[in-house]
């Protein structure tokens, strides 16, 4: 194929912006590494430009990592919340899908009015908070475990992806004499893997990356999630008195205290992600299909 | 379940005794499907048909010890005093501004990223730059708005540094209010483009390739194919996005906001969900912050049936 000359300006430019671009947003992630493994006297001499580490401490993490620390309580936590999480999220979402994805449903068509209207109409922040109070929810151990495990959207994403699966293999099992639930497990179960995958690690994305609905619904220092405790962390200048309980140590500057916090909680979703990348290139796709 | 039925029948009267038969027995076939549905069906009524209810406290005084029941009926009041309350229409104000601005960034943005990707044909380097712009995706607003506060602190930020550079003057710029809404903007586009280009990057790649293939035999410039074959085989997906991004115009970005907002840039930087978070859980107005609540998700509902009932007029594509 031949190039004209304006067109191999167009790819060459192309080829630029497009890496440029990808440098400034990454540089930031870049930035907040060396930050936190910087010591201080280094990082304030030199002005804070140390975008390469020139020398190496790790008396940051040292110390939010002390005995003690509400860090470890925090990701605990939300390790709790997210597996609880996503696990209860994969079943009410597949399951309603699966439901919904049969087009001889009686009342499907209302059914899937009653999911969709959740997306044009919420009731708003304060309303569900009242809701939540009302049912005695709030600053529970399962309330940030149970507000986010359903979403229309992903629904509607699964319930294209099983509407793809041929009719005739799920006749022809029948034909063969399997119950309707053998049906479900040995056959569609096993299909589906890929899209579960893809919306299992989108809410698994929700209920890690969640501070809002904590800040709403959980007060109780014990049950918070390891980003509301990096909110606090990062809102004050100085260190919150609940952080540590070996008082007497006296904190390093606020600054790489703040960045290594970032690189704690931050740090397990960017490492699996380029591995999972793929489910969730996947999970699009199956959603745009109908579009 | 017989006495039931039985009275069920006489209360409907007119149904023939098969008819109604046929129906339940065309339920019951599908039983394992509604109790599959179940979970789902109660989650949503719980969680999402429930605040819907709770939106009577906004037109309630509503004390919170006693609770919905234990609470008198208000009227409008707290209507009126919303629309009184001018921080009530700075907010309102920032968000449709805030939001305009997000459109026409937030959603351009992603299509010409879309459009720019698929120019590239080197295989591995179109991967990594997928990778490296879907990333900031996996990070909360936590995270990404403590990062943006190191970038541009007034002392040791490296914006300020690169601005002495080319000769400015270094400034407090998260406080200072001329600079806040742009702010916002473009971290707004740095973390989500990149993901939100995913959805065109795969309708691109579901587009014939055959036809791409005839234009180039026929001569068509890699210009005129954009713009004559790719923009327009996407339109369908670039219609429906767009009717989803309008449901959203009451909302501007709430966890974005909360995490860099400050007293300084009130005036520009408090949306309505940041009024409604303040009034509502740090102040305890409840039916204020209610009622202010109920506006936003009225006009939310609005916009998004008006839009999609204009796209459906111009091409066909509305999403209901």
């Amino acid at each position: 194929m031949k190039l004209t000359a304006t067109e191999k300006l167009f790819v060459v430019s192309n080829y630029i912006l497009l890496s440029l671009m990808t440098v400034i947003i990454i540089l930031p992630f870049w930035y907040v590494i060396t930050v936190s493994v910087t010591p201080y006297h280094i990082f304030s001499a030199k002005n804070g430009m140390v975008l390469f580490p020139t020398s190496f401490s790790l008396e940051y993490y040292k110390y939010l990592l002390e005995k003690g620390s509400l860090i470890y309580q925090s990701y605990g936590n939300t390790l709790k919340n997210t597996v609880g999480g996503v696990i209860l999220a994969l079943i009410l979402t597949s399951g309603a899908a699966y439901a919904l994805a049969e087009k001889k449903l009686p009342g499907r068509r209302i059914l899937i009015l009653f999911f969709v209207f959740t997306m044009l109409f919420r009731g708003g922040m304060i309303p569900t908070y009242i809701t939540i109070k009302q049912l005695g929810l709030l600053n529970t151990s399962y309330v940030l475990i149970l507000v986010m495990a359903f979403s229309a959207f992903y629904m509607i994403i699964m319930k294209t992806f099983f509407e793809g699966i041929p009719e005739s293999l799920k006749e022809s099992a029948a034909i063969d004499g399997a119950s309707e639930f053998r049906i479900l497990w040995q056959i569609v179960l096993p299909l589906s893997m890929p899209v579960l995958a893809s919306i299992g690690l989108m809410y698994l994305v929700v209920y890690w990356n969640d501070f809002f609905n904590a800040m709403l619904y959980v007060t109780d220092w014990n049950k918070a999630p390891v980003q509301l405790v990096l909110r606090t962390i990062i809102a004050s200048s100085s260190l919150p008195p609940e952080l540590l309980e070996a008082a007497g140590t006296t904190p390093p500057p606020t600054i790489g205290i703040q960045m290594s916090a970032i690189v704690i909680v931050a740090l397990p979703m960017l490492i699996i992600y380029p591995f999972v990348q793929k489910y969730f290139d996947q999970g699009m796709m199956v959603g745009s299909v109908k579009g | 379940m017989g006495s039931e039925l039985k009275s069920a029948q006489m209360i409907i009267g007119t149904v023939p005794e098969s008819g109604l038969k046929k129906v339940l027995d065309r339920i019951w076939k599908f039983k394992l499907l509604y109790l599959l549905l179940l979970p789902a069906f109660l989650w949503v009524f719980i969680f999402d048909y429930l605040p819907v209810l709770g939106i009577s406290v906004a037109f309630m005084d509503y004390n919170f010890i006693r609770g919905i029941s234990g609470s008198e009926w208000a009227g409008l009041k707290y209507f009126h005093a919303l629309f009184e309350s001018d921080m009530f229409w700075t907010a309102f104000k920032n968000t449709l501004i805030i939001n305009l601005y997000k459109m026409i960034s937030g959603f351009i943005c992603p299509i010409l990223l879309a459009l720019a990707l698929n120019e590239i044909r080197i295989k591995w380097f179109k991967k990594t730059l997928q990778t490296a712009v879907y990333l900031p995706r996996f990070v909360s607003w936590v995270v990404y708005g403590g990062i943006i506060t190191l970038l541009l602190s007034p002392e040791t930020g490296i914006v300020n540094k690169l601005i002495e550079l080319l000769g400015g003057n270094p400034a407090y710029l998260l406080a200072d209010h001329h600079y806040f809404r742009t702010i916002l903007v473009v971290t707004d586009a740095m973390k989500e483009m990149g993901w939100a280009a995913i959805i065109y990057i795969a309708a691109i790649a579901g587009l014939n390739p055959e036809v791409n293939e005839a234009a180039v035999v026929d001569g068509a410039t890699r210009f005129q194919r954009i713009i004559y074959m790719t923009l327009p085989g996407i339109s369908g997906t670039i219609v429906v996005m767009f009717i989803l991004r309008v449901g959203f115009i009451m909302s501007a970005g709430l966890d974005q906001v909360i995490n860099l907002y400050n007293p300084m840039v009130l005036q520009v930087g408090d949306i309505l969900d940041t009024y409604i978070y303040r009034v509502g859980v740090e102040q305890f107005n409840i039916s204020v912050a209610a009622a202010a609540d109920v506006i936003k998700g009225i006009i939310g509902l609005a916009m998004v049936l008006t839009a999609n009932h204009f796209a459906k007029r111009i091409n066909d594509s509305g999403i209901f």
